[in-house]
């Protein structure tokens, strides 16, 4: 490909991003990361004026920047630069799209030759100790605003909840290192990184997925919700130790505790026709109620009849019908209770039963 | 042969700016007209809504059922209502009495006005205007005004987003741009 052609296919490569921007009659250097002072200068010459540098990225094939103007601080403005090709800005950025504006460098000292050592320095880090390669330098700070400076977050190659997160500053030494397990962000020591001693732990294999085809029932849920209970009794193996039942139409959600999970707990979904699976576990959080109950403790059995007695408590709403049914201890931990929702076409409404089927509230919301 | 490529990039690039979209301001006296017909007097308006594209969405009080709320809509030109609206959670008829505008108190006549008033006062004078909403609520800003009639018109241009909030008789009640 002759140069011509790789620096106009590179900018027809920006293009998606840089679309509508005016170019420049100013070329940035064929090899970006390598040229970093003749970079700094073409892009002096694009801006034409004293900028802050508020966020950049770059790499061998292209980059961006964005910029602060000096004289008024509230223009923000874009630049794209491409191997040999012409720089491409201004383009206008909207004030509120600036997350850090108290993060800037000047960019008469923003050394840009520090970018390639700081990517290959990254790149070398990253795959000694089993994380993704970073693909591009990016100036910026983090969430809180915080170390601002080149940035690189890479994932675990085998564990892809795992993070890597390096930052350097503008002299282009490493300034902080940390990884995240999937929970939490932890320091990473500079030595143990440069040694490849700082891999992230490999993930757990997956559980086998829990679930059972349907076919053979059809089970009514407003009705009677308790042969589909016994059904996920019998697929578990052990006596229900319920937290909440969710019940539906067409679907029961059925959050459960097993024997010795603790606080964690079990969240299975049961199909009309017979089919179960485990969706998703978690553990319960503060003020949760952990204390299970047996499908016995709840009137399950009636639940058609406080189905019906529902829809005629909540009898100011108009042709008003049920969206769903929430049987769990009432609030305090207490004695179990039944919470009917309903709907029309104005409004949304609710009656609660206790366990043993007295109504004790019913509100339109 | 650059020259010519870099022609033929500009062409697809297009213009270093965007010009200002115009605001397609809907027919609003026809949508007000609709609801009269259906509503009768007065007309009770809970709230009025206009996209960037100017969909419109006009929530108005039952006269014979003044708990009820009931919608109208304009998109791109055709009228449908009036609807039920449904609430997360319904209003009563204290909070209704509360929120509910009297169209006579509304000037709609005045909106090309109050847009180029909501430029003048963000010094935005290229600014599209992205949503337009009347509704009874406290203003914003130090110097709050509790529960009056607000236009709040919204704008953008190239570089800030904004909002301007007008009383009913035009008078600015609070402004922001970032």
């Amino acid at each position: 490909m002759t140069s011509a052609n790789s620096w106009l296919a590179a900018l027809l490569f920006a293009l998606p991003a840089a679309a509508g921007t005016p170019i420049t009659d100013v070329k940035a250097p064929p090899d970006l990361l390598g040229d970093g002072a003749g970079l700094h200068a073409a892009l002096e010459r694009a801006i034409g004026h004293p900028v802050w540098v508020v966020g950049a990225r770059l790499d061998a094939k292209g980059g961006e920047l964005i910029v602060q103007d000096v004289a008024d601080e509230e223009i923000y403005d874009q630049y794209f630069v491409v191997p040999g090709g012409p720089i491409r800005g201004p383009a206008p950025q909207k004030v509120g799209s600036i997350d850090c504006p108290r993060n800037r460098v000047a960019f008469a000292k923003l050394d840009l030759g520090v970018v390639g050592g700081v990517l290959a320095d990254a790149k070398a880090r990253a795959a000694g100790n089993g994380y993704g390669e970073p693909l591009s330098a990016e100036l910026g700070a983090d969430v809180f605003c915080k170390g601002f400076g080149w940035r690189f977050l890479t994932m675990g190659i085998d564990n892809d909840d795992a993070m890597l997160e390096l930052v350097y500053g503008f002299d282009g030494r490493l300034q902080s290192a940390r990884s995240f397990d999937g929970e939490r962000w932890k320091k990473l020591d500079a030595k143990a990184l440069a040694a490849a001693r700082a891999a992230p732990a490999p993930k757990a294999p997956a559980a086998a997925p829990q679930e059972k085809p349907g076919g053979g029932a059809a089970f009514r849920f407003y009705e009677n919700p308790l042969p589909a209970l016994a059904e996920l009794e019998r697929f578990i193996g052990e006596p229900l130790r319920l937290k909440s039942v969710v019940i539906d139409e067409d679907q029961v959600s059925v959050d459960l505790f097993r024997k010795d999970s603790g606080r964690h707990y079990f969240t299975y979904l049961l199909a009309a026709d017979g089919g179960i699976k485990l969706w998703r576990e978690d553990d319960s959080i503060m003020l949760d109620c952990n204390k299970p109950f047996a499908p016995g403790e709840a009137p399950f059995a009636n639940l058609g009849d406080l189905v019906a007695r529902a829809l005629v408590a909540i009898g100011p709403m108009q042709d008003p019908y049920v969206t769903s049914a929430h049987v769990s201890r009432n609030f305090g931990c207490g004695r179990t209770e039944v919470v009917v929702y309903t709907e029309d076409e104005r409004a949304k409404g609710r009656v609660v039963f206790d366990d043993r089927g007295r109504q004790r509230e019913a509100e339109i919301q | 042969m650059r020259r010519c490529l870099l022609a033929i990039v500009l062409l697809v690039a297009g213009p270093a700016v965007a010009e200002p979209e115009p605001f397609p301001l809907p027919d609003l006296a026809r949508l007000f007209d609709a609801a009269r017909d259906a509503m009768g007097e007065p007309l009770r308006i809970y709230s009025l809504e206009i996209s960037r594209d100017g969909d419109t969405e006009l929530l108005v009080r039952r006269n014979d059922r003044p708990d009820l709320v009931d919608w109208f809509k304009l998109e791109d030109g055709e009228l449908t209502g009036p609807d039920p609206v449904k609430f997360e959670s319904y209003p009563t008829l204290a909070a209704l009495d509360y929120h509910e505008i009297d169209a006579r108190e509304v000037d709609l006549a005045a909106l090309p006005r109050l847009f180029d008033a909501a430029r003048r006062k963000l010094k935005m004078p290229d600014a599209s205007i992205t949503g337009v909403t009347l509704e009874r609520r406290d203003s914003g800003g130090f110097l709050t005004y509790e529960n009056a009639a607000i236009w709040e018109v919204h704008l953008e241009d190239a570089r800030h987003d904004g909002y301007v909030q007008f009383d009913t008789h035009g008078r600015i009640l609070h402004d922001e741009r970032e």
